[in-house]
Order: C-alpha cells, then structure tokens, then sequence
C-alpha cells in the first residue's frame, strides 16, 4: 500500500487530473472539502447515545419542576417552557463542548415537551389541534437556532406525529395524504438537491423516518387499531409514491433518456404493479432502500429494513383470503422477485459489456 | 418461511391444541438443517428470532405456570442463545467466511444478547432483598459479557458502534445504581433530588461520549500503525 497517499488537493493539482476537472470545479470541490474539515460530525451511534441522555435528563428536569410546583397552570408551562428553549439555544451556540451540548438538547426537550403541554392544556377542547400548532411554532422559531442535530432530527418528528394525532382526533382522513406528500417531498428535496445545505439534512432525514410511519400508522388505522371508522382509499398515497419512485429511478440512471432501456421500462412497470396490488407502505420501503443504495446512504438502508418486513406481514396479514392461499400467494412473490432478478441481471450484464 | 405458515396452517386445520411454542419450536428444528447450508446472515436472523420466540412462549406458557421458572432464567437462555450465535459468527468471520461479514448482524445480535440481560441486573439494583440467587447469576453473566464484549470489541475485532453499545448499557445499569443510591431513603416529593439526578445523566453521559471519541481517535491511530 502507499504509504505517502496523495489528498485530494494535491490530486487536483495534479497535471493529469487538471485536464478531467475545469479550475472553477476544482475550487468548488476544494471548498466544500474545507467545509466538511471545519465541521466534525459526531457518528450516529454518539449522537443516539446523546440524544438518550438528554431525553432521560429531560424528564428528571420536568419532574423537578412539577414537584417544585413552578408550573402552577398552562401559561406558567408555556413561559417555563419558552425559557428553556431559549437556554437550550443559548448553550448550544455559547459552546461547542460535550457536557454543555447534552445540557443545551436536555433543555431544548424539556422546554419544548412544556410547551407542548401548555398549549394543549390552553386549548382544552382542541388540545391536539394546540398542541400541533404550538410545535409547528416551535419548530419554526426553534429549528433554525438550535444547532444540535439530533434535535433538528426530532422536532419535525414530533410535527409530523402531532399532526397525524390530529388528524385522527378530527377524523380529516384525507390529510393523510397531503401529510404523506410533505412528507415525501422533503425526504426527495433532501436526496436530490446537488448541495443542500447543513442545516436541512436532520429535516430531511426526519422526513424520511415519517413517510413510511404515517403509512404503517394508516395500515393500523384500516385494521381498526383505534376504533372503527377509517375507510380512507390508499391510492392516492400509492399514486404519489410510485411518481416519486419513477422519477428516483430516471435520477439515478441519469436522466429521462434512459426511460426506453429495456431495464428502466421492467423497474417502472414493476412499480406501477407494485402501487396497484400492494399497499403504499411496500413502495415507500421499497424506494428508500433504492434511494439508500443509489445515494450510498446507510441511514436511509436502515430505515428501510426496518420498515419493509413491517409492511410485507401486514400486506399478507390483511390479504382477504386462507392461509393456504396465502402461502401460495408468498411462494408466487418470491419466484417472481427470482425471475425478475435474473431477468434485470441480463439486462446489467448487457450494459456492462457494451 | 413457508414451513412456519405450513405448520400454522396444519394446526389450523386439524386443531391439535398444541401450545404456541410447539410450533416455534419445530419451525426451529425443521429449518435447522436448511439455515445451516443456506450461508445466508438473513436467514440465521430468521431461524434465531423463531428460536427466541419458542423460548420467550415456552415460559409464558409452560416454565412459568407450571414449573415456576424464574424470568431470570429466560433472560439468560436467550442471551446464551443470541451470546453463542454472536461467537459463531465472529467465529466465522475470522475464518475468512463472507456471507457474515455484514456488520448489521453483529450489532443485532449484540443488542439482543445485552438486552436480555439487563432487566435481571435492574431488578437486582432496585430491589436487592427481594431478587432471587437467578439474579445475580444474571449479573455476573451481564459483567462477564459486557466486559468480554468491551476487550473483544476494543482489542481483538475493532468496531465503534459494537462498543458504543456495550458502552451505553454499561451507562443504563449505572444511572440505574446511582438512581438508587441518590433516591433510596429520600423524599421523593423532593424535586432536587430529580434534577441533581438530571445533571447526572448529563455528567454520565458526556463521560461515556467523550470516552468513546477519545477511543475511535486511539483506534484509528493503532490501525494506521498497524498498516505501516
């Protein structure tokens, strides 16, 4: 192995590489290098183990302050809560250190799980519809402040589960879907934007976890988990999720001139079956596995894993026929997966050769 | 798969009255020889949650109200099971094997086998007197294992998010003995004592997060070490 490994700069410099890279691209590339040199990113396995402390240090907080009887009434929750928050953003920016970026996510959680229930006690009828507008307002005011990113992960998450929380409550069905298509539409902002920026990726990545939980959460509600009462169609969900899966597909192959190989028309017709006779849940698990690999993403993989055995029980679970059918129907998937397997396989060998 | 749902479809039909874990465990026992010979991670995961489940409906159903087994037991037969497919597979994996290369089912089957020990440990932390010897049985398997799993994951197989969950269930079970310390005895209408716990969190926390930094740093240097 190379033991004087050249960086990136000096491949950039490099004489054969400058007649492949135009010197603006190469500015361009160098600079965003830079960026990610000032900004060292905690992995994923510290920052859910922070997010955990903070959560647990959270609720001893709220705990303390209920005992201490601080919190008289809603408005004193809101006004504590609206404190913490504001603590919460102050330490975050003042200081970069461990202990005070747990204390400041600590306080940004108890903060905001105080003004939550403040406005959901204030609003006493509509305690779902409070609730939801009081995060909406957080998350506006709040996230563009905070800089932890876990808590940008977990505020629109809480958004977005307050939001389906009230749709239930109102029985507004159809919100499911335009809840579904937000949804969607900044997990697909976040995947093809060339450079989005820093601040949005834990929006995206939030949005990306909800899509497929407000369909597992519609699923239940067809399976009258909470009472009768849902007969909402799935197919505007699957209409939408299968666009957006086409148009993933053409970008990732590269552009809409690849909608004629033969390999493209065999993904698309397969989705468009697949959005047909499957549920919604199916195609968004599906997609974000395909997103997952394309982008090289493992987060957006997990999440799919995750999610899809999910959705295939609860496809065969709610399949209207016997268990004997359905064993056939389990033992036809699979064979079809191995034949289109082989088939789009060919097709790879194919382009690989020419 | 479809052995399961065969087997369900056979109860179904003839209505044996067999109990819930008969069939879990013969779902097992059937697909046994299959998994071995199929090389495939996925499949292992499969034949290993069926097993934990046969294990899990087997004392609820018999070990429990009939032999009054402890559900200490249980934690530790499940965390001897996932423990061992845990060793079989970092077995396999130093003997060049590729299909368990994969990292996803080293960190499943670390959590499983950690999880199943830590409720015994709680219990014995919180109510001491009253755990029975099965508990801390448990705990000095929690010990043995998360200390094995600290020096094997740190030294012999190097991975950071293997240690970073041994790490984090080392934390649980000591917020878990200070939680006791600090409140047994106490007041509980005292709020002070919620926050000074609150703050301890923190402080644990940021401890186990900074040790883990300092000790990605150090093994990445050792692997740079080692490549020269």
């Amino acid at each position: 192995m190379n033991e004087n490994a050249p960086t990136m700069g000096e491949l950039l410099a490099h004489p054969r590489v400058q007649g492949f890279v135009s010197p603006g691209e190469a500015a361009k590339i160098a600079e965003r290098l830079a960026e990610h040199d000032g900004a060292p990113k905690d992995p994923l396995y510290i920052r859910v183990l922070s997010g955990m402390g903070a959560w647990f240090a959270a609720a001893c907080f709220i705990v303390f302050l209920v005992i201490s009887e601080l919190l008289e009434n809603n408005v004193d929750a809101l006004i504590v809560g609206s404190l913490l928050l504001g603590a919460g953003i102050i330490v975050s920016r003042a200081s970069k250190a461990t202990f005070p970026g747990q204390l400041s996510l600590a306080l940004a959680f108890a903060g905001n799980t105080l003004v939550l229930f403040g406005a959901a006690s204030l609003f006493n009828q509509d305690a779902m519809a409070g609730a939801f507008a009081a995060q909406a307002v957080v998350c506006i005011v709040v996230y563009p402040l905070h800089l932890n990113a876990v808590y940008r992960f977990l505020a629109p998450t809480a958004l977005a589960v307050l939001a389906a929380a009230w749709i239930l409550e109102e029985e507004a069905f159809v919100l499911m879907h335009l809840l579904m298509a937000a949804e969607t539409l900044l997990a697909g902002v976040g995947m093809f934007r060339k450079r989005p920026p820093a601040w949005f990726a834990p929006l995206a990545r939030s949005a990306a976890v909800m899509a497929p939980a407000t369909i597992l959460f519609m699923n239940l509600l067809e399976m009258d988990m909470w009472g009768p009462g849902y007969n909402e169609p799935a197919w505007p969900s699957s209409l939408l999720l299968a666009g957006a899966m086409i148009y993933l597909y053409i970008h990732l192959a590269g552009g809409w001139k690849r909608l004629g190989e033969p390999w493209m028309v065999l993904a698309v017709a397969s989705t468009i079956l697949l959005g047909v006779f499957t549920t919604p849940g199916v195609l968004v698990a599906i997609g974000l596995l395909v997103a997952g690999y394309g982008f090289g993403d493992r987060f957006l993989m997990g999440v799919s894993l995750l999610f899809l055995p999910c959705f295939l029980v609860l496809f065969y679970y709610a399949l209207n026929i016997d268990l004997a059918h359905k064993s056939w129907v389990i033992t036809g998937s699979g064979a079809l997966l191995l034949a289109a397997r082989g088939v789009a396989g060919r097709f790879a060998h194919g382009e690989a050769t020419q | 798969v479809l052995v399961g749902v065969l087997l369900a479809v056979y109860g179904q039909i003839y209505q044996t009255g067999a109990d819930a874990f008969e069939l879990f465990v013969g779902w097992g026992v059937l697909i046994s020889v299959w998994v071995i010979f199929s090389e495939f991670a996925a499949l292992w995961m499969v034949w290993l949650v069926v097993l934990n489940t046969g294990a899990i409906l087997y004392w609820l159903q018999v070990g429990d109200p009939v032999h009054s087994i402890s559900y200490e037991w249980l934690c530790m037969t499940l965390a001897a099971l996932d423990g061992g497919a845990l060793a079989l597979r970092e077995t396999g994996m130093k003997r060049g094997l590729e299909w368990v290369k994969g990292r996803w089912s080293r960190i499943v089957l670390l959590t499983a086998a950690l999880a199943a020990l830590t409720p015994p440990v709680i219990h014995l932390i919180v109510d001491f007197t009253g755990a029975g010897g099965a508990a801390g049985l448990a705990a000095a398997a929690w010990a043995g294992a998360a200390g094995g799993g600290y020096v094997c994951y740190r030294f012999r197989l190097p991975d950071m998010p293997s240690l970073s969950l041994v790490v984090a269930n080392a934390c649980i079970i000591l917020l878990t003995l200070i939680g006791k310390v600090l409140f047994h005895g106490a007041r509980f209408e005292w709020g002070g004592l919620f926050l000074l716990f609150g703050l301890i969190i923190l402080g644990v926390m940021s401890m186990a997060v900074v040790l883990l930094r300092k000790t990605a740093a150090m093994m990445a240097n050792e692997a740079k070490e080692s490549e020269k």
